[in-house]
């Protein structure tokens, strides 16, 4: 990191190559359409910033940090919903279970029907669930990330679960 | 207990962080109530569905997209100096008492290093290619490029060329001394982005994949970045002064590594993969660590 702050391009070079698919892993299951952004966002900020990286985390876990920190900004730009956790009524996602298309029950398309459900989740349900269920981290790593505690992280995933669960009931009969 | 709380402790259970007590009341729970039942098979079905979310592909020329965005936006990215690939390393020298005849000696030495560094310097300067999307390699056998062609001997492989070898015998491509693949019959890889460092003349191959069979690679480059990058379609690999094999059949890789250690990317995890260990990877994102690898030099 010493190396990018001193505007070495083979040291950027070689940290693109290294952290784009786990961003763009990220990004994408965050908001698929501007996934490629997102990335690219998180890349220039990570450059213009690298003299601050302290070395005291993960140069994954800062990335991440960078990563959300653009995902949520760009969907607060955007005007798409930003609702908190206690602000949708969890009655609504299942309801949402029956507009499921039949189609994609009969295809089994439980991937897209995932994605699709994702999306409609507050973004840092959204968030904590990427990070946990998709990318793996702990909640240790989740809490630093998105700074809240763990029993925060622990909650956002319940709940995430239990609304994604709802919307993908029809397929898991 | 209510339903609300059998569902917590389920979700406990999946992370491994639910108490003995804990899951005899879950389970007493689950035997007695018939309401949610149902949704706590639906929970496991629900959990088994995430263990299969595929990786996202990255699209193609991405990376070459952020570094052109950052040089628009961040400023220009410098280039660094020149390194030195013949740095020597740091080394305490005892204090010596020197004699006329210990320093004409030495002095000897040093000439005598002196003129290896020249020839060597020399050697390499003109073997390397500066830059450009091609590096040059010894194919000892012959390989079978994608348009029917043979390569084999001192050629140059591009980037975007796919190779199969279709004879019987294993076929060795030398890029350097140092890095070499072993490319076993019935196999064929792909190798999607290889260029030489024009400043230090060190070859990257940021981009190979293993379609089918089986490759084995000797990397002993490494100095500041993994000179290659091996994937297939279930996990990237990237290795550290290494010695490693990677076997791609459907629905399955597997990696033994038998020198230095390689670094695993899956979806949903990164891990390293050491000497002596192998690991199989399924397509259902099923990680299984093999018996200790055999020692085995392409």
């Amino acid at each position: 990191m010493k190396r990018v702050a001193g505007g070495d391009g083979d040291a950027f070079a070689e940290l693109v190559k290294r952290y784009t698919r786990m961003l763009y892993n990220v990004a994408y299951r965050y908001d698929a359409n501007s996934a490629e952004d997102l990335v690219q966002e998180t890349f220039l900020r990570a450059y213009q910033h690298a003299d601050t990286f302290s070395g005291r985390s993960k140069v994954s876990s800062w990335l991440y940090r960078i990563c959300v920190n653009v995902c949520l900004t760009a969907q607060g730009k955007s005007g798409a919903p930003m609702a908190d956790i206690d602000e949708i009524n969890e009655r609504e996602l299942e309801a949402k279970s029956e507009e499921l298309p039949e189609k994609a029950v009969e295809r089994g398309e439980a991937f897209k029907a995932l994605e699709d459900g994702l999306h409609s989740l507050p973004s840092q349900q959204r968030m904590v669930f990427i990070l946990r269920e998709l990318q793996g981290l702990s909640y240790g790593e989740i809490s630093d990330i998105l700074g809240i505690n763990e029993q925060a992280a622990r909650t956002n995933l319940h709940r995430a679960k239990r609304r994604l669960q709802a919307w993908l009931s029809p397929l898991l009969v | 207990m209510d339903c609300s709380e059998a569902q917590e402790l389920l979700y406990l259970s999946f992370e491994g962080q639910i108490t003995p007590s804990q899951q005899v009341a879950l389970n007493a729970h689950r035997r007695t109530c018939f309401a949610c039942s149902t949704k706590l098979q639906q929970s496991e079905k629900f959990q088994a569905l995430l263990r299969k979310v595929p990786q996202v592909t990255v699209p193609r020329g991405l990376e070459e997209r952020i570094l052109a965005h950052v040089a628009a936006h961040g400023g220009v990215l410098t280039t660094p100096r020149p390194k030195n690939v013949f740095a020597f390393p740091k080394i305490a020298f005892p204090r010596l008492q020197l004699t006329p005849g210990g320093v004409l000696a030495m002095g000897g030495v040093l000439a005598a290093a002196v003129a290896i560094f020249f020839i060597a310097n020399n050697l390499i300067s003109t073997t390397l290619t500066p830059g450009g999307s091609a590096v040059s390699a010894m194919v000892q056998g012959s390989l079978q490029t994608a348009s029917g062609g043979v390569l084999s001997g001192q050629i140059p492989i591009r980037s975007g060329e796919t190779v199969r070898n279709v004879g019987k015998a294993s076929v060795v491509v030398a890029f350097s001394p140092n890095m070499l693949l072993r490319v076993d019959p019935a196999t064929q890889l792909h190798f999607a982005k290889v260029y030489t460092d024009r400043y230090t003349g060190q070859i990257y191959i940021s981009d190979m994949h293993i379609d089918r069979g089986t490759v084995a690679v000797r990397e002993h480059l490494h100095r500041d970045a993994s000179p290659i990058h091996v994937a297939t379609t279930l996990a990237t690999f990237v290795p550290t002064g290494t010695i490693f094999t990677v076997t791609q059949t459907k629905g399955l890789t597997h990696l033994s590594v038998s020198q230095g250690r390689v670094a695993v990317y899956l979806t949903r995890k990164m891990f390293e993969v050491r000497a002596g260990r192998g690991v199989k990877l399924v397509a259902n994102g099923g990680v299984l660590w093999d018996k200790v690898a055999k020692k085995r030099k392409p």
